[in-house]
């Protein structure tokens, strides 16, 4: 064989290799930019769902104006979960798929508990 | 290349940029919409009637307020602890009275007896709604009734008039602590008041100027001035120097001015998750109720070695200990330092201490009465509290970018 050859079947192997994980790729790199960013977003949120509910088992189990105007504060709160929500819209168009963000998600959870049954939970919360 | 070729990718990047800005701008638009009607329904719900200040008897009020001649030992005034250049409040963690000398921190190098709480701004306080006066209320208006320490005898049914009365003849702002005056006044009595407005009304009447002008301004005569028309001047003067202004953020609410989305969140935590209008509300951002936040004590304390009972020295309810009133939060960025004892030093100190207060202090570096203090304290705010939630430290940073935009406007005078 010529080294020509060689060449060229390098390139096309190389090429054909990219092909294959291209999508791969790109994935891991834009869940290493996003990940903090993204982790920290699924705790704001799961942050803001929890307030959310508390506030709403308080007004109903003693309803008063200072329980309704917690209420409300913990509804703009939620903001947070809309922040969540685009930037999962984001990662979806820059080509992740459901999959990379659970993985995402869990790893920031991974971050904040140190008992795999809460992972379970909150896992079993949000995706089911 | 032709630009034939070219055009497609030109125009799908041109759909795709409208398509994304709309999209921003629209998100944006939520933002914005939810912090404007949060500022309507928790801040600006009322129409406020505006005072209009008789301009002469503001500047009569002025000069009353400025005057050392009406202190006890004629060294002190209103003005040397309510600065104008440190939002009207004096830039010290605890108030420098009599024997103080200079402005600011250069009273700390005096001698002054220290009067045992951060000195109050006074914006706002002219206006009707501002019923609740100092840090633990020891002046207020209930059932239309004036309480404060001179019991029935109150000198006016209006609580500002009353509130002013008081450093006049309060222990350490005022009057001298000498021998003479702790054995005589001491009590803060009616009784011994009285004495004090006396001496400091033959001052006034003593001077041609002041003289002259109550005349002119209140219609009396030498022999029918009293102490309580010096008080209503400096009153008046209070409402036109330290009236309320249009801030930024009042300014976005009535969409007249924009923030910066920076702003926005910061707004959107106030609001939301930092739950800061459960308490900082109203157009005072204050309440006017009582609440413990877990601020480290710094000074003597209004209860002596380090201990400040705050509400509970005006109601005597062991619920009231260590509450104080909600501070207004007009023009804070201009009235470091923070809380009833000005232990927080900055803005980001005194939203840390609503939350993470041991972040701020090392227990190690504190004497076993200031840590049994605390941990007092600490139990005292738990119901208050559990309302605010871990914030992390962007978050406070765009919390105070928000109160920030809480000043007045530059060229306010
Ligand atoms: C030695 C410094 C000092 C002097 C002098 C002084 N003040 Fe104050 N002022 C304070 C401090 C400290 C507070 C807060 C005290 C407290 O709440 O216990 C305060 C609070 C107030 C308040 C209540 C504000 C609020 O938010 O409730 C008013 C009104 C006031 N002062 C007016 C005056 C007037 C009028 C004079 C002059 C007669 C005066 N002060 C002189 C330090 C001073
Ligand atoms: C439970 C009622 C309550 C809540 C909720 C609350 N505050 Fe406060 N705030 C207070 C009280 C009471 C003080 C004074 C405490 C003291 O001096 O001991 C205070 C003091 C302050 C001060 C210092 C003001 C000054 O002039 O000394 C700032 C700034 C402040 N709060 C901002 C905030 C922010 C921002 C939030 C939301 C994260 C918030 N507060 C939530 C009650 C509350």
């Amino acid at each position: 064989m010529n080294k020509r050859k060689v060449y060229i079947f390098l390139g096309f192997s190389f090429a054909y290799l990219a092909g294959m994980f291209s999508s791969d790729i790109k994935s891991y790199f834009i869940k290493e930019v996003y990940s903090t960013e993204y982790g920290n977003l699924v705790f704001k949120c799961d942050q803001a769902m929890r307030e959310h509910f508390i506030a709403k088992q308080v007004v109903a189990a003693k309803p008063n104006a200072e329980h309704a105007s917690s209420l409300m504060q913990a509804e703009i709160a939620l903001i947070d979960c809309q922040d969540y929500d685009l930037a999962r819209k984001k990662l979806l168009s820059f080509g992740l798929n459901e999959y990379d963000l659970i993985e995402l998600s869990l790893r920031a959870i991974e971050e904040k508990s140190e008992d795999i049954r809460k992972v379970v939970e909150i896992h079993e919360i949000r995706y089911d | 290349m032709k630009f034939d070729t070219i055009k497609p990718f030109l125009c799908a990047l041109a759909v795709w940029f409208v398509f994304a800005y709309t999209y921003e701008a629209a998100y944006a638009g939520l933002r914005d919409n939810t912090l404007i009607d949060a500022g309507k329904h928790f801040i600006y719900s009322t129409s406020l009637t505006p005072i209009d200040p008789n301009i002469k008897k503001a500047s009569l009020g002025s000069k009353l307020f400025e005057d050392v001649r009406l202190s006890f030992n004629g060294k002190m005034s209103c003005a040397l602890c309510h600065i104008d250049k440190f939002g009207s409040s004096d830039g010290l963690r605890n108030s420098i009275g009599i024997g103080g000398e200079g402005e600011g921190s250069e009273r700390l190098d005096s001698d002054g007896l220290v009067v045992p709480r951060n000195s109050l701004p006074l914006w706002g306080r002219g206006e009707s709604d501002f019923q609740t006066f100092f840090w633990d209320g020891k002046v207020e208006k209930e059932g239309g009734k004036v309480r404060s320490q001179f019991g029935d005898y109150a000198p006016s049914n209006d609580p500002l008039t009353v509130a002013i009365h008081l450093p006049f003849v309060e222990i350490r702002e005022m009057v001298n602590d000498d021998y003479e005056v702790k054995s005589s006044l001491k009590t803060e009595s009616v009784k011994s008041a009285e004495k004090i407005y006396d001496r400091l009304l033959e001052r006034v009447k003593e001077n041609q100027e002041y003289v002259s002008a109550f005349d002119e301004l209140y219609f009396l005569k030498l022999d029918e001035i009293e102490f309580i028309h010096i008080a209503d001047a400096i009153k008046v003067f209070i409402q036109s120097k330290f009236r309320l202004q249009k801030t930024r953020f009042e300014k976005y609410v009535k969409q007249e001015s924009v923030l910066s989305p920076d702003e926005v969140a910061g707004g959107l935590i106030f609001f939301g998750k930092g739950k800061c209008v459960s308490c900082h509300s109203g157009r005072h951002f204050t309440d006017f109720k009582y609440h413990s936040i877990p601020f480290v004590q710094a000074g003597f304390g209004k209860n002596g070695f380090g201990v400040d009972y705050g509400r509970f020295n005006v109601t005597h309810d062991p619920d009231d200990l260590y509450k104080f009133r909600t501070p207004p939060l007009t023009n804070v960025e201009k009235t470091a330092p923070y809380g009833h004892s000005g232990s927080a030093l900055t803005m980001e100190e005194a939203v840390i201490y609503h939350f993470d207060p041991l972040r701020l202090i090392s227990t190690e570096n504190m004497t076993p009465l200031e840590r049994s203090e605390f941990y007092k304290k600490l139990l005292a705010s738990s119901e208050d509290s559990e309302l605010i939630p871990y914030l992390d430290d962007d978050e406070v940073d765009t919390l105070i970018l928000f109160l920030k935009t809480l000043s007045y406007e530059e060229s306010s005078e």
